[in-house]
């Protein structure tokens, strides 16, 4: 058996440095085949479906007998879509399970950092307090201001057949603002430490900042887009809407998967120029503050 | 601003409490020794029934009144056995008595599983050890507490669900008049409402049993605790109650789309269900009910192993050592001379079903079956209807059903005994009522039915039948010669009780295989038709 813990209950400054290629990881972009493959195979399912019977739902109400004893080739696909959508789904799982991992250990280290600096604040001198103070304001604003989603729930929820699309883009339009709130957030704690780095004597670390868009706009575009197609039902019929949200979502929401891979990654980059460097000046402020006390 | 100030802002982390308790049940595989005895508690609860059916059947055949029951039956049905007062005299008192034995039975156990279930979850958070031991511990501590909780809980919940459904059913019987139909229609549009109540109360006192062991309250304190975690920490409780929900939901999908294409996957499910998701789910509805309380600090950061490459690389490893551990222990069982009387006993039990079903069956059941449409020597047509390459997955479909009844079996013992012998006695029974004259058209056919199989499934429930008579010993021993030697010779038969119906796996698997692709075969030969 193997241990759950990788790190310990209170881990150091560098033990969450180091944890960094396991939180940041890059995730291939071939992944997003997985739920492409589940996207078509939801589709054909569909069309066979349809066209094995279903088609009595327009009108009549939903027939009962196909949802019940659907034929072995829909049941089939139905059984490949499942799997499909299991695979796509920890998809969806890795990604916020990513920012969230990301997240936390961002908090740990920026804890543990100003952790490090309050225990040495009596030798940083008392023009260090005002900065760290305000270190510590932002920190508290950074823990209040993130919320971790359950990647468990939303990966299950994008599992559901058809409706699992919609779940799908919710969960990447709130993953994305969340890491966008994440960077602005972490952004101002770090200028803080950096700040009382440099009250202390070090030259403390380069910030530059990595902002994390949040696609907000794709967002609406994708519920403007939906209702527009829901409100054609009139002329395409109430499946035929359905089918037609069912395509729009599923390929917006493919396209904003591609997205949540890629956007960290400079944002991941920025942080691993930074750890190192925030490590850096907090040993130089130990070192160089021992040496003047 | 200090660091204390921040401790303020605790929160609990779902997916943190989800992946460190898969990693808990993975470290300590006992804990899914309740999740066994609840279904030993099912089959407890079933052979309740099953003994009062065969004592009945055979009391009414020893009276040589048997058929003209099954007759009444036939024509008048339940109620109408009910009304007849040859039958009321005696059927009346039993099924009073067997519900109130249910009753009993489904909270006293019901109270010492859950009590066992969740004090090893909370014992199993934190050490490096959890030894089988602690399952009788945990078990025998709090659930005097447990079943008064479970019951009222249960009330609270359901009752509005149970009185709607008790209303329908009261207004359906008086739905020939017009006023009897409108009444029926209201009580309708009750039971909606009341139904949704007792879901909204289902997730609030989703808390109440790892309240008894984390809080040791018990009753309403437990169901108010409940439910002032769940409104305190909503977000987290309906993340808790969706990912249960999807979870089964999802896994019903696949058992449903599955069988459609010819591939029995419930058993499968039910494995799934019992032993990987119910031990992890429980575990982290009481982490988060621990997390919950104002003492315990937040969960601090932590990276769990990913868990997908641990289920399909590592855990069929550990799967297959536990298995092969159990194999062993399931030898040395077989071969210890102490264990003699037990597998005596266990056969005993067997035969005794099968006199008793053959009885049965000779003096009017075998009849009935017949008048129901029963053709002798016409085997399942389900068989001849699953496409050959499925055939193997009923195979495995077998095995684990009767690889879960083996593990209730055998665990159902820890009722003193009782309920492996009546379980046992239940198979022979059956055994029994078909291998009457009227329903075998010759031993040859029954045999190559039965045999090709049977040879190493009877042998395997009649050992499982053997672990739960000596693990009803071990419990006796321990209820009436009170002291630290029985308490240790009761966890030591209950570790060699789960390693040996854990170890009868392969043997279910080459049964149930043989039972699925080479008994119809074989049965063809002797002359079944399909």
């Amino acid at each position: 058996m193997t241990s759950p813990q990788v790190v310990n209950q209170e881990p150091s400054l560098l033990a969450l440095v180091q944890l960094r290629t396991k939180t940041d990881a890059e995730i291939p972009i071939v992944r997003l085949l997985l739920p492409l493959a589940s996207y078509l195979l939801w589709a054909i399912f569909a069309v066979a479906w349809w066209s094995t019977g279903a088609s009595g739902i327009v009108g009549n109400g939903v027939s009962a007998s196909i949802l019940i004893n659907p034929t072995p080739l829909v049941a089939g696909l139905g059984v490949l879509g499942l799997a499909a959508s299991a695979a796509s789904s920890y998809v969806v799982f890795t990604l916020v399970n990513r920012g969230n991992e990301h997240s936390s250990r961002t908090r740990a280290l920026l804890l543990c950092a100003l952790g490090s600096l309050e225990t040495r604040s009596g030798r940083l001198g008392q023009q260090a307090l005002l900065p760290l103070n305000s270190a510590e304001e932002s920190f508290y604003k950074l823990v209040r201001g993130e919320r971790e989603r359950s990647a468990v729930l939303w990966a299950l929820l994008s599992l559901i057949p058809f409706v699992g699309w919609a779940f799908l883009a919710v969960a990447q339009w709130r993953l994305s603002r969340d890491m966008a709130k994440h960077g602005r957030l972490e952004g101002l704690v770090i200028e803080d430490v950096d700040r009382t780095l440099r009250t202390v004597g070090t030259q403390g670390f380069p910030v530059k900042h990595a902002p994390i868009r949040s696609h907000d706009a794709l967002g609406i575009t994708i519920v403007i887009v939906s209702i527009i197609e829901l409100l054609s039902s009139i002329v395409l019929g109430f499946v035929g809407s359905l089918v037609l949200i069912y395509l729009t979502v599923g390929a917006f929401s493919l396209f904003w998967i591609d997205l949540s891979i890629t956007d960290p990654i400079f944002h991941f980059h920025y942080h691993s120029q930074l750890e190192a460097d925030m490590l850096r000046a907090l040993q130089q402020a130990v070192n160089g503050v021992g040496g003047v006390a | 601003m200090s660091r204390n100030a921040l401790l303020g802002l605790k929160r609990i982390f779902f997916d943190r409490i989800f992946q460190r308790s898969f990693w808990t049940w993975r470290k300590h595989p006992a804990i899914i020794i309740p999740t066994m005895l609840g279904s030993a508690l099912q089959l407890i609860l079933q052979s309740i029934l099953t003994l009062v059916l065969m004592l009945l059947l055979t009391g009414w055949a020893l009276a040589g009144s048997l058929s003209g029951f099954l007759t009444e039956y036939s024509n008048a049905g339940l109620f109408g056995v009910f009304q007849d007062p040859a039958f009321s005299i005696t059927l009346v008192p039993v099924v009073a008595v067997t519900v109130v034995a249910l009753v009993l039975v489904a909270v006293i156990g019901g109270g010492y599983v859950y009590s066992a279930e969740y004090g090893m979850y909370v014992d199993a958070w934190n050490p490096d050890s959890l030894p089988v031991r602690s399952v009788l511990e945990n078990g025998s501590r709090r659930w005097r507490p447990m079943a008064w909780t479970l019951l009222l809980s249960n009330i609270i919940t359901w009752g509005p669900a149970v009185i709607g459904y008790l209303l329908i059913i009261a207004s359906a019987a008086s739905a020939t008049s017009t006023a009897g139909l409108v009444a029926v229609i209201a009580t309708a549009s009750v039971f909606q409402p009341l139904l949704f109540a007792s879901l909204i109360l289902a997730v609030f006192t989703v808390y109440t049993y790892p309240a008894v062991v984390v809080d040791r309250v018990s009753g309403l304190r437990a169901i108010r605790h409940s439910f002032r975690i769940a409104s305190h920490n909503l977000g987290i409780t309906l993340t808790y109650v969706i990912i249960r929900i999807i979870f089964q939901a999802l896994l019903l999908l696949v058992v449903l789309l599955a069988s459609v294409i010819g591939l029995p996957l419930t058993s499968l499910i039910t494995v799934v269900l019992s032993f990987v998701l119910t031990p992890i789910l429980h575990l982290t509805k009481t982490m988060i009910y621990y997390h919950a309380g104002p003492s315990v600090p937040e969960m601090p950061f932590q990276l769990s192993n990913p868990i997908w490459q641990d289920i399909f690389r590592r855990l069929p490893r550990a799967a297959w050592l536990k298995i092969k551990m159990g194999l062993y222990e399931g030898f040395r069982f077989v071969i210890g001379p102490r264990n003699l009387p037990f597998h005596i006993l266990s056969t005993l039990a067997f035969a005794l079903g099968i006199y008793m079903g053959y009885y049965v069956s000779v003096n009017g059941v075998a009849g009935y079956f017949l008048s129901l449409g029963y053709q002798p020597g016409h085997g399942n047509s389900l068989l001849a209807q699953l496409p050959l390459p499925a055939l193997p997955a009923l195979g495995v479909d077998i095995f684990l059903n009767n690889w879960l009844v083996s593990i209730a079996t055998g665990l159902s013992g820890l009722g003193f005994g009782a309920p492996s012998f009546t379980t046992i006695m239940f198979n022979g029974f059956i055994l029994g009522v078909l291998v009457a004259p009227q329903l075998s058209p010759s031993l040859t056919m029954f045999f190559a039915a039965i045999l090709p199989h049977g040879i190493i499934e009877i042998p395997s429930f009649v050992l499982s039948g053997s672990v739960g008579l000596r693990l009803g010993y071990a419990a006796l021993k321990s209820k009436f010669r009170r002291g630290p030697e029985s308490d240790e010779y009761l966890s030591k038969t209950l570790r060699v009780a789960v390693y040996v119906v854990v170890g009868l796996a392969p043997l279910f698997l080459i049964a149930g295989l043989i039972e699925a692709d080479i008994t119809p075969f074989i049965m063809r030969m002797f002359g079944w038709t399909f």
